[in-house]
């Protein structure tokens, strides 16, 4: 780990994209071949990218569709490129480009979107993101990396570098805390947040990213048991197992998602049939128009932690 | 420079096994695929592009990115003309035992995309242009775009793009041939002028006469000693299903290839009639 990257990570009050990119300057120094596509975006860590590596950080303007379509050529000579915009505008904008380069062509570019879920909180249904999960998901061959927290974010990017396949991280804008000392583990693509020592739980809770957050907050007042899907595709059968063998009977997947193609749905997809009762905890199917932060957004759908303790405890 | 007789005769045997696939399979692009034979024929045949039937990999290779990805069915001709595969596999266009279709597929030699959607290989080309230029690579890379392409604003965002960072390894030629799939380009929405339209994007111009070999070997010759910072557009003024009457300049003819008999019989007469 790089002395830059640990100070970022150590330090609480950056971000996920911080973290992220850090870790990408840092591996620029022995790797040549990495290159960053930026959608007119920007974060601290590029001011000193973009004075190291002027060639290889390269700014596209405000024009998501020509990113993944120099992205896409920049691949075919072999350099290893992350793309990187507001996450609603770099799956949405120009999927069909990531559908004929990433997917149908099969082209190892990382697309770092930040802004999943509320993260963009008061700034409208314009900039709220739902539907990545379901969008990205139907691709052939993507992989879906959500990421909860800074160390995870790190380590994505780290194996970013090397992955041969297409890669979509969501990264939150939020602070996230840190989540759990589990190492990544690509093979499984799920770790269990243990944060209260649970015994003798019963349910459990499947969710991914930021709202692995609301989730541990439910943990604290609840038992139960929390499982964070950083991967998509994830190995399902690994997880059941893994649920099962701990006596989970009740299964809540919750996300920060529509309901239609996201995570609840590639669990249900995956797991049939299983012994364990399943129920999807997502967001209502509307646009939301209200502010107020993050937390009354996810109140006005029931996702908050708050009501999720009720539901969950029963009192509803 | 090759001897513009042998492209010429060249460019009528491309048209006439192209015509004879797309018969056979009732189907592919024909009219798109003719008006874009003689560039393709001046690239492939001419000395133009640096490439190797037998090494279709090699990293130093000029690189060829048919961004109208319509006319897979003449640059697969040429591939297969050229050696990147067997001529049998022309015979299994769009068939079941086949290894390509009516588009173009990057798993085929010779082939360096997939394209179907328009508006996406141009970009593609400029990243590539732009990659050879941070690995020292001296090799060009050609693109060849449809005029309809030109309504997809990805083109000039990408255009804008290759100029600002001095893309001199980069060659496009447009394809224009005036006609979309239902209708003619100026009568529906004007694309002229497309000269002031590039130009004012940074590019160098040129404009040709796209169906003339002379004059697209003139244009496209030199261009390892071209001294210019900016890419280079050759504007190439086609016409859609040159060669054929029978079917030349009809909207309606965008997308298919002659089924009936006498659709059929009227294409391979023109095409006779019209030999180099």
């Amino acid at each position: 780990m790089g002395k830059d990257t640990k100070n970022v990570i150590l330090n609480q009050k950056l971000s996920q994209r911080d973290a992220f990119w850090s870790e990408v300057g840092v591996q620029m120094a022995h790797d040549e071949d990495i290159v960053i596509v930026v959608v007119d975006m920007s974060t601290p860590v590029f001011d000193e990218i973009r004075v190291k590596y002027p060639h290889r950080f390269i700014n596209v303007g405000i024009a998501e569709q020509n990113a993944i379509s120099v992205a896409a050529g920049l691949a075919m000579k072999g350099k290893k490129v992350f793309v990187y915009a507001i996450a609603s505008f770099m799956v949405l904008r120009c999927f069909e480009q990531i559908r004929v380069n990433c997917s149908i062509m099969g082209l190892p570019i990382t697309i770092v979107g930040v802004g999943a879920g509320f993260s963009y909180d008061d700034s409208g249904p314009t900039h709220h993101l739902f539907e990545d999960v379901a969008v990205m998901r139907s691709l052939p061959g993507m992989l879906i990396h959500s990421v909860s927290d800074n160390t995870m974010s790190k380590t994505v990017a780290q194996k970013s570098i090397e992955l041969t396949v297409p890669n979509y991280v969501r990264l939150d804008r939020h602070i996230t805390n840190e989540l759990s000392e589990e190492q990544f583990d690509s093979k499984s693509g799920f770790r269990i947040i243990d944060e209260n020592s649970n015994q003798d739980v019963s349910s459990a809770i499947i969710t991914t990213g930021y709202m692995n957050k609301v989730a541990v907050n439910v943990s604290k007042e609840v038992k139960i048991l929390v499982v964070d899907v950083y991967q998509i595709p994830c190995n399902i059968k690994k997880l059941f197992d893994s649920l099962i063998e701990v006596g989970i009977k009740k299964i809540y997947v919750l996300e920060e998602n529509f309901l239609p193609g996201g995570l609840g749905s590639y669990v249900l997809e995956m797991s049939n049939p299983t012994p364990i009762e399943i129920e999807l905890l997502a967001m209502d199917h509307k646009w939301v128009y209200e502010y107020g932060g993050r937390e009354a957004n996810q109140k006005l759908h029931g996702i908050d932690a708050q009501s999720l303790i009720r539901k969950i405890s029963g009192d509803e | 420079m090759a001897k513009v007789n042998f492209l010429e005769k060249k460019a009528h045997q491309l048209r006439t096994d192209m015509l004879e696939m797309c018969i056979g399979a009732g189907d592919g692009h024909v009219t798109s695929s003719l008006s874009c034979t003689d560039i393709m024929t001046a690239l492939f045949y001419g000395g133009i592009m640096k490439h190797n039937p037998n090494e279709p990999d090699l990293e130093d290779r000029d690189r060829f990115i048919l961004s109208k990805g319509q006319a897979s069915p003449m640059l697969y001709t040429v591939l297969a003309d050229r050696g990147y595969f067997d001529k049998s596999e022309m015979k299994k266009f769009a068939q079941s035992d086949g290894m390509f279709g009516v588009h173009l597929q990057k798993s085929v030699p010779g082939a360096e995309i997939t394209c179907g959607s328009l508006g996406m290989g141009f970009g593609n080309a400029v990243g590539i242009a732009l990659g050879a230029k941070l690995n020292h690579d001296l090799h060009l890379t050609f693109t060849l775009l449809g005029d309809g392409e030109l309504y997809e604003g990805s083109i000039w965002e990408a255009a804008m793009f290759a100029s600002h960072n001095n893309l001199n390894n980069l060659v496009a030629i447009v394809d224009r041939n005036y006609q979309c799939a239902i209708d003619f380009t100026e009568d529906f929405l004007a694309l002229e002028s497309i000269d002031e339209k590039w130009r004012s994007f940074g590019w160098k111009v040129k404009r040709v006469n796209g169906n003339n070999i002379e004059e697209l070997m003139q244009a496209l010759y030199g261009l390892n000693a071209r001294r210019s910072n900016k890419p280079l557009v050759v504007i190439a003024d086609t016409i859609k299903g040159k060669g054929i009457d029978h079917i030349s300049c009809q909207p309606l003819w965008h997308g298919g290839a002659p089924i009936n008999i006498e659709d059929i019989v009227a294409c391979r007469k023109d095409l006779g009639k019209n030999n180099g």
